[in-house]
């Protein structure tokens, strides 16, 4: 009799599906040309002499959460919650001793490791570009201010995966996902300035965390519950949809 | 009494109005090759889905090793191989890659069984190349491998010589004859083609428009197998008295005004032929043939093909 395999297992062969998967270039892209371009304008341009590392993080996070981090991971999740009905792996991965929920979970875990290992990567390598060049000191209460800045937007940003993952399973496709992603950063831009920053998921990323021409009052508690709500129904869905039959 | 390995009741999937499976009971019992045959579109792959738990019916039970199938009973499926349509895999990996998956997902810990299963599909060469290099027939192959890597107690395949060429049709059915009689592994195999089925299945179960239209057995099968002299004459009557009287033969049949079937004394062709022609009888043509399922079949869904 053969074993039951575990969720560690079923996340493990998650990761090797994704192996030589052309889509992780998103990762690095997200992660590191935003501090190329950071770094490249502390460097090169002479308005910004010295490393102020208020602005040099927040000119890198407002750039990752507005521009790349909403449209490159609905990508990478479009991916990883269609490929099996894309590629008609659909009917091997449920005709295992293995129910439709753990492999939801799964590849709601893997995208929750892809992000973190985004993130940190990029606050790695932002932090190092930056010791690199004329800085003011990098005190450790800097390090740590950010360190959980960059860990609260793997958190917000994690929360916008599973309406991702219901559009992908719904749609049996990667193109309502890449089209969401799109409409949102397109979005994002307009909204951004308006009284509705703190209901439209997408720009609460943003806004939860330092950005430019910040305004003086943030509801992070609307926020919050805002991107909770985002979660709890996209989970909902995604769920509910996994269940349908497999034609 | 053999152990049962399947057993359906009632299974119904209705689509809006559409019945795609209608009240269908199916009993496989082990060590059984049950060919499942059907036009397209008859059922075979909905039946096939239901029984793999990739759609739910909207009505009957099945029953998988003695047990009642449901959503939280998935246990029963690392005793089961399955090709169900098309077997997909993900094309950025290698042939080994694939299989090694499927080995963690069933929990089979030696490694082993990937080799082993590639070889037995014939697909060894193939084992470091990425599938999206494969053909048709490669992944047709690989997908038996994967449907065979966990050592299953039932294969579900459904059509498995898609996009084959003879020579794999051939290795694949001698296979699956091998994995039976030598594995003693219980198989259900779909079909369109009858001849496919005709020299797999111990067991045959017709289904046509979501309906089973008739199961037939081993015994059954063999006799719709026979050879037989095919008479075309222009008096039934008198033929049949003369066969009777003059040739002793009474295993025929009339199998349409005008035609006779004979299965008895298969040699004497010329014989028949003197004698009827000698008692005036008029013999327009005399042939040395065999029943086929595909006659069966034609004549149990024929009417409403016609139609």
């Amino acid at each position: 009799m053969n074993k039951v395999a575990s969720l560690s297992t079923v996340i493990n062969t998650e990761f090797l599906k994704l192996r030589k998967c052309k889509v992780l270039w998103c990762m690095p892209l997200c992660a590191f040309l935003p501090d190329l371009l950071i770094f490249s304008m502390f460097a090169l341009n002479k308005k910004f002499p010295t490393v102020i590392w208020e602005a040099y993080f927040t000119d890198a996070i407002m750039m990752i959460n507005m521009l790349m981090a909403i449209g490159l991971f609905s990508l990478l999740a479009g991916f990883i919650f269609s490929r099996e009905y894309q590629e008609n792996t659909i009917n091997s991965m449920f005709t295992y001793p293995i129910g439709r929920i753990q492999f939801y979970m799964s590849k709601l875990i893997v995208m929750l490791i892809l992000i973190s290992i985004t993130f940190m990567a990029s606050f790695i390598l932002l932090v190092l570009l930056g010791l690199t060049i004329k800085r003011e000191p990098l005190t450790l209460n800097i390090l740590l201010y950010y360190t959980k800045t960059y860990i609260f937007m793997i958190l917000m940003h994690f929360a916008l995966i599973p309406i991702i993952a219901f559009l992908s399973i719904y749609n049996k496709s990667i193109v309502p996902p890449i089209i969401l992603g799109v409409s949102a950063i397109t979005l994002n831009l307009i909204i951004m300035n308006t009284p509705f920053n703190t209901i439209f998921p997408w720009s609460i990323p943003t806004i939860l965390s330092p950005h430019q021409n910040g305004r003086t009052y943030t509801n992070y508690t609307l926020g919050i519950i805002v991107l909770c709500t985002t979660f709890i129904i996209g989970t909902i869905l995604s769920i509910k949809n996994i269940k349908k039959d497999v034609h | 009494m053999m152990a049962c390995i399947l057993k359906t009741y009632n299974l119904t999937k209705k689509y809006k109005d559409h019945k795609a499976v209608d009240d269908v009971n199916i009993t496989i019992e082990k060590g059984d090759i049950y060919g499942f045959l059907g036009l397209n579109g008859a059922g075979k792959t909905t039946t096939m889905r239901m029984i793999m738990g990739l759609i739910k019916p909207t009505n009957g039970n099945i029953e998988l090793f003695g047990e009642k199938l449901s959503e939280d009973k998935k246990h029963f499926f690392s005793r089961v191989g399955s090709i169900i349509e098309f077997p997909g895999f993900y094309e950025n990996l290698t042939a080994v890659e694939n299989l090694d998956i499927h080995r963690k997902l069933m929990g089979v810990l030696n490694k082993d069984c990937i080799e082993q299963s590639l070889e037995t599909a014939g697909i060894l060469d193939a084992a470091n190349r990425k599938t999206k290099e494969f053909s048709l027939g490669m992944k047709q192959r690989l997908g038996i491998a994967r449907a065979l890597l966990h050592n299953p107690e039932f294969l579900v395949l459904d059509e498995p010589t898609n996009g084959l060429d003879p020579i794999g049709i051939k290795e694949i059915r001698q296979l699956i004859l091998d994995l039976s009689q030598k594995r003693h592994i219980t198989v259900l195999i779909s079909s369109h083609i009858l001849s496919e089925i005709q020299q797999l299945a111990t067991k045959v179960g017709i289904i046509h428009k979501g309906k089973l239209l008739k199961e037939i057995n081993s015994e059954t099968l063999k006799k719709k197998n026979r050879h037989y002299i095919e008479l075309k004459v222009n008096n039934d009557r008198e033929t049949v008295f003369m066969l009777e009287q003059k040739l002793n033969i009474t295993d025929y049949i009339i199998s349409e005004p005008g035609v006779i079937k004979i299965y008895e004394k298969l040699t004497e062709t010329s014989n028949i032929n003197k004698i009827l022609i000698q008692n005036n009888v008029e013999v327009k043509e005399i042939s040395l043939l065999r029943d086929s399922l595909e006659d069966y079949f034609i004549k149990l869904v024929g009417d409403d093909i016609n139609e």
